[in-house]
């Protein structure tokens, strides 16, 4: 931990990666918040791992097609949207059972992903650090794409605050008050999508969910009113992803699974010492 | 309450009308031909069995839903466009009630039209809000957590928010659902005040609803019979609920000529 603090005024691969936490922190923060309370982590979940799909068939249009252009950001953000809509498109239009339909573009993209990995040459090493994460690789202009993302999930989330949370209390009245529910909850879907693409490279397609959740989670507990929780959980993502960096820097362990375990110990402490306080509450 | 519907003159007067409505979910039929009107000052019980269709009779009401065929009209017009004149309180068992909102908040979401997409509420909105908190005699809670209230509380709280929009129609889904008797007595009263201001259309399932205010009661089983309070009888009921149930009258008053019972109905187990 300390040669991680020690280190860190040395390389600049380091200070990206801390920046990386803060960038990723306050996205998880804000749509975190919305994820938890709307009850859609599934859906989140799904499309964090349908993005396999996209990155795959970038790096194979990258490597194979030599479409350069193509990066796997550009494959991810397009195939994260796609999921979006398509998830949005079923609960709207096809009235399908909207769980299978999410496990299955959970799985399908994966599938999408893996048939091109595999069709791409000497790839393996990509595939590992898409799945699984790899903060320590963050350069200076994926940095500046993050920041982007961030503005204009606050350029979008800011003035529709109060519609969103009247739409995540109760749907149905958001109806009766003339606002357009479906339009809503597509956006919220589509910026979800986006925030995850941004959490892929902190701590990669499988672990995103957590990330964006258990601070959120967490964050539930200490806060009585909706942007409390999205400040908290914001803060509480860039300190424990900061933290997790620190402690596996020197045993070298996996950076994403360290920070998702330290996510999910803060958020089972809390819920028992919650639990605890509420039992002897009720004794008192 | 007026049976016969469009009648020229007294149009302006009916705030609720269905005409000929049918609605079903698939291949389920929920309401037949159901028509009924509902005058403005009227407060408009609608009781039936569970899935007998009085929820969706509110929802069309509200234009959550389309009717399959036949014209539903409120203030004259199609539902979607009265939305702003209706104030809409839903059955509180719906709501996540650990959300982390504070009960301001929950009130002023009744405004939100109003307030367009302003980032902060005006002191004008949050004065109303502040105003229809004191109404249902819950301004002093304006700062605690929506989580941290009983259910009575709650229940106040949402009917405030119904309430925010300065609503001439208000529609209610089992208000009284999992609150206990006192709780309900005194919701009975509130609403009874409120009805001096607005038009009250009220859902329930349970029969112990019959205020003194109430004047015309709906009871819908796919299709819908309307009563003048004082003919709520025993035969009634069993023709509604298609086997026996218990009457015990709690309330009874003779008022201008009018008639009025609360009754009670607990079906007998079984029965059929």
């Amino acid at each position: 931990m300390t040669e991680f603090f020690a280190d860190l005024p040395r390389f600049e691969f380091l200070q990206n990666a801390v920046m990386a936490c803060v960038l990723a922190g306050l996205a998880c923060g804000v749509m975190g918040s919305y994820v938890v309370t709307r009850r859609i982590s599934s859906v989140a979940g799904a499309i964090a791992h349908s993005i396999l799909g996209g990155l795959g068939a970038a790096r194979y249009c990258q490597v194979v097609l030599g479409w350069t252009w193509f990066t796997p950001m550009t494959g991810a953000v397009l195939m994260a949207l796609a999921s979006a809509l398509v998830i949005s498109w079923v609960r709207v239009a096809l009235r399908e059972r909207e769980d299978t339909v999410i496990q299955a573009v959970w799985a399908v993209g994966m599938a999408i992903g893996l048939l091109f990995i595999f069709k791409t040459p000497g790839y393996n090493e990509d595939l590992m650090s898409y799945l699984f994460g790899s903060i320590l690789m963050v350069t200076q202009r994926d940095l500046w794409v993050m920041a982007g993302l961030d503005v204009m999930l606050l350029v979008v989330c800011v003035p529709l605050y109060s519609r969103m949370v009247a739409v995540c209390f109760d749907e149905e009245f958001a109806v009766t008050r003339g606002i357009d529910v479906q339009l809503n909850h597509l956006l919220m879907i589509c910026l979800v999508a986006l925030t995850v693409v941004l959490l892929v490279s902190v701590a990669g397609i499988v672990m995103v969910i957590a990330l964006l959740t258990l601070p959120a989670a967490t964050a539930s507990h200490f806060s009585g009113r909706l942007w409390h929780m999205m400040v908290l959980s914001g803060v509480l993502t860039a300190v424990l992803s900061i933290a997790g960096m620190a402690v596996s820097y020197e045993p070298d362990l996996p950076v994403g699974a360290v920070i998702i375990v330290l996510a999910a110990c803060v958020y089972i402490l809390v819920v028992i010492t919650a639990r605890a306080r509420g039992i002897r509450g009720m004794r008192a | 309450m007026n049976t016969e519907g469009r009648r020229g003159d007294d149009r302006e007067d009916v705030v609720v009308r269905l005409e000929h409505v049918s609605f079903a979910y698939g291949s389920n039929l929920v309401l037949e031909d159901v028509s009924l009107s509902i005058s403005r000052g009227d407060f408009f019980c609608i009781v039936g069995p569970n899935g007998g269709g009085k929820t969706t009779i509110l929802k069309l009401v509200l234009g959550l839903l389309e009717p399959g065929s036949g014209v539903v009209e409120v203030f004259g017009g199609p539902p979607r466009r009265a939305r702003a004149r209706i104030g809409y309180m839903p059955q509180h068992t719906f709501i996540d009630p650990h959300f982390p909102v504070t009960v301001m908040d929950v009130v002023l979401m009744g405004r939100i039209n109003a307030a367009g997409f302003r980032v902060f509420h005006t002191g004008k909105e949050r004065e109303a809000a502040y105003q229809a908190l004191e109404m249902v005699e819950m301004g002093s809670f304006a700062k605690r957590p929506f989580s941290a209230l009983s259910g009575g509380q709650a229940q106040r709280v949402l009917l405030a928010r119904a309430l925010a929009s300065m609503p001439e129609l208000l529609v209610l889904d089992e208000p009284t659902a999992n609150v206990d008797a006192a709780v309900e007595t005194g919701f009975h009263g509130l609403l009874e005040t409120l009805n001096e201001r607005m038009t009250i259309v009220l859902v329930t399932h349970d029969l112990g609803f019959v205020s003194r205010r109430t004047r015309s009661v709906a009871c819908v089983n796919r299709r819908l019979a309307v009563h003048p309070t004082c003919e709520i009888s025993a035969e009634t009921m069993r023709e509604l609920y298609g086997r026996d149930v218990h009457m015990v009258r709690h309330d009874t008053l003779l008022e201008k000529g009018r008639g009025v019972q609360a009754c009670q109905g607990d079906r007998e187990g079984g029965g059929g």
